[in-house]
């Protein structure tokens, strides 16, 4: 597996046309910074990004193949590839079993076990490593990470892509894994549990060949790192469109949802709670206990974010009696002292900083909303709450609102070490996952 | 190859009430005692410990809606009507379907109503076997308030399965209620979670109902696919 994602040389087979995906794959390689050697293969000759375009590959030395060759080519190539000794192979081709064509897939596979190779695909995007800048693929190159994203879905892989390239959010690892004709979720999990620049891993899945092997592994994975599941095809239309799209039958979800929970993988809705919840594991890999406290210069927010932690089943208890004195002499008169402690026109940064203090040794994390006035602004209160993170021992988690006008805000905020959600209720989904996570 | 699904594997066929529940006992889960009686003179006998009121079954691999084929009598007060009983349940069940396997009838007595829960096993396409644990009745039958897990399942995942129900308080006691024996509930899907692996030919098991009380409980009603 580790030659895969590791290769010292990488040849493309396909047409190297522009527009076509051969010329794609090329460009993402070359101009991603790739340091082996690259080989375009195509019958055409020429050059392309400065790489000569082979048009024999008897005589070249490579660890690893993609191929985006049409699929009638592919076992002829597989076997010739399989002669000289290639191991790893991606293939990009799509015609095989999800539509049918499970004949020629199985064919492959027979080729693969055969020769010993390890085959991605087929029917792929393409796989990415950002720590050797291996960019083995369509989709747009990602920005170096910690989060490794294994998908059964190429174009939805292609959408995360684009995502995370606008939120400049960063991948370790990318696999669009096709239709898993060697290669499954079961290999990747254990090459990921082992790969230390893979701190989470997420994963977009539509159906499982077998549940029980994922399982067993996922356990054993779950264990060293966590591991978020968007597991499609719940409705009864997504599971006619998995069914039709990658060919496997989406299964019972209240299944795959006990499943998951018992394997101690956490299940997220979509694209938006994997974000939330893999970006927050870079700030905060580990939450202790369940005590939250809500701190806020703005009522309406705070209670939709108190409704959501309650609707979770989450804690938002009232203060101690002594809390609440220590309260009383800090704070002017008209604030209340109840959680969620709201400072009405008091929210600044001084009060922020006092009240986070106060109240840190009772609390096993704080929620700190702020939506900026004129005479509160949104950049000293991120500061302040900078500032004194490192001396509460808690995690800090903010819903700063809202938009450009706290867009600088969120940067302070972000270099020291405090993840930013747009509503507190996008918080409230993260912070539960992440109790379950620290329970399981 | 455990006896009881050996016998009936040779006869095409799943296993009945009676040996469902006999694999029951062997794996130490609670049943109502019973009696299978094959002829109208052994009604005396069989019934004479058990005590009253009884309820007696047709048992048959060939009939799976007892009550609708008349095959089902309660709240047998004597030794009369317990004859009379048998002999109505083999006329109407043999007026039903003609030809249907008779292995002969089960009498036990009645256990007195209590909170009643389900536990199932299926085998799951993608993961196997399978368990589920509910609230009987309408709970099940129209909230669909059931848990799943993968097998096989250890203690936590037992203790998540039953909590996790939303009729859980049911279980802890509400409008006077006593609170019930979820100790039990939790060593009865442990086994049946162990059963359900050592017994692979089983396909499906419907354990419906179970009665729980205060301290432990009892299988009434059992069925085990092959």
């Amino acid at each position: 597996m580790k030659k895969l994602f590791n290769p010292r040389s990488v040849a493309v087979f396909a047409s190297m046309k522009k527009g076509k995906t051969g010329y794609e794959i090329v460009r993402n390689i070359v101009e991603g910074g790739y340091k082996g050697d690259i080989y375009p293969v195509s019958r055409s000759g020429g050059e392309i990004f400065g790489k000569k375009i082979c048009s024999e590959f008897k005589d070249l030395k490579f660890d690893l193949a993609v191929l985006a060759i049409p699929g009638s080519m592919i076992p002829s190539i597989l076997i010739d590839l399989g002669e000289k000794g290639v191991k790893s192979i991606i293939i990009i081709s799509a015609g095989f079993s999800e539509v049918g064509n499970v004949a020629a897939e199985e064919k492959i596979k027979n080729i693969a076990n055969h020769y010993q190779m390890r085959i991605i695909g087929p029917n792929c995007a393409g796989i990415m490593n950002t720590e050797c800048n291996l960019f083995a693929s369509i989709e747009v190159p990602a920005f170096y990470g910690h989060t490794a994203f294994i998908t059964q879905s190429g174009a939805l892989g292609g959408a995360v892509l684009m995502m995370a390239e606008e939120m400049e959010f960063g991948f370790s690892k990318f696999v669009s894994y096709g239709n898993r004709c060697d290669v499954n979720e079961v290999d990747l999990l254990k090459f990921l549990e082992n790969d230390p620049q893979t701190k989470v891993i997420a994963i977009y899945i539509e159906g499982l060949t077998d549940g029980r092997k994922f399982l067993i592994q996922a356990k054993k994975t779950a264990a060293k790192k966590p591991i978020v599941v968007i597991k499609a095809g719940k409705s009864q239309a997504g599971m006619r469109a998995t069914s039709s799209h990658t060919g496997s039958l989406a299964g019972e979800d209240r299944i795959y949802d006990a499943a998951f929970k018992q394997a101690g993988i956490l299940r997220v809705e979509g694209v938006e709670e994997m974000f939330d919840l893999c970006r927050t594991f870079t700030y905060y890999p580990r939450i202790n206990g369940n005590k939250i406290g809500v701190i806020t210069n703005s009522g309406g927010p705070a209670v939709l974010t108190v409704d959501k932690l309650e609707e979770l089943g989450l804690v938002v208890s009232e203060p101690s009696k002594n809390i609440k004195n220590k309260l009383k002499e800090l704070l002017p008169p008209n604030v209340a002292l109840g959680n969620p402690f709201d400072l009405l026109a008091y929210g600044g940064a001084e009060y922020f900083t006092k009240v986070c203090k106060a109240i840190a040794s009772e609390y096993d994390m704080i929620i700190a909303i702020f939506v900026p006035t004129a005479t509160m602004k949104a950049t000293a209160v991120a500061l302040a709450l900078g500032k004194l993170k490192k001396g509460i021992h808690i995690p800090i988690f903010a819903n700063f609102m809202a938009g450009r006008l706290v867009k600088d805000a969120i940067e302070v905020l972000k270099e020291y070490g405090i993840p930013n959600y747009e509503t507190g209720e996008r918080c409230a989904k993260v912070i539960r996952k992440m109790i379950f996570c620290a329970i399981k | 190859m455990h006896e009881l699904i050996k016998n009936a594997k040779k006869e095409n066929r799943s296993l009945l009430e009676t040996e469902a529940k006999l694999l029951l006992r062997d794996y130490n889960i609670s049943i109502p005692t019973f009696k299978l009686i094959r002829k109208k003179e052994e009604v005396k006998n069989a019934i004479h410990c058990l005590g009253y009121p009884l309820v007696m079954k047709i048992i048959s691999p060939d009939i799976i809606h007892k009550s609708e084929a008349g095959g089902v009598k309660i709240g047998i007060e004597n030794e009369k009507s317990a004859l009379w009983a048998f002999q109505e349940i083999m006329r109407s069940v043999k007026k039903y379907n003609n030809s249907a396997r008779i292995h002969g009838i089960i009498a036990c007595k009645m256990i007195p109503q209590s909170i009643e829960i389900i536990v199932g096993m299926m085998k799951d396409p993608h993961f196997g076997p399978v368990i589920m644990f509910g609230l009987g009745g309408i709970f099940v039958e129209l909230l669909k308030d059931v848990s799943f897990r993968v097998l096989p399942i250890k203690e936590k995942d037992a203790e998540d399965m039953i909590s996790e129900i939303k009729g859980y308080k049911i279980l802890q006691g509400i409008r006077g209620e006593t609170k019930k024996d979820i100790k039990a509930i939790k060593e009865l899907l442990i086994k049946i979670s162990q059963l359900s692996m050592e017994n692979p030919e089983i396909t499906e098991i419907d354990l419906n109902p179970v009665f729980v009380f205060e301290n432990g409980l009892k299988v009434i009603d059992a069925r085990m696919i092959l």
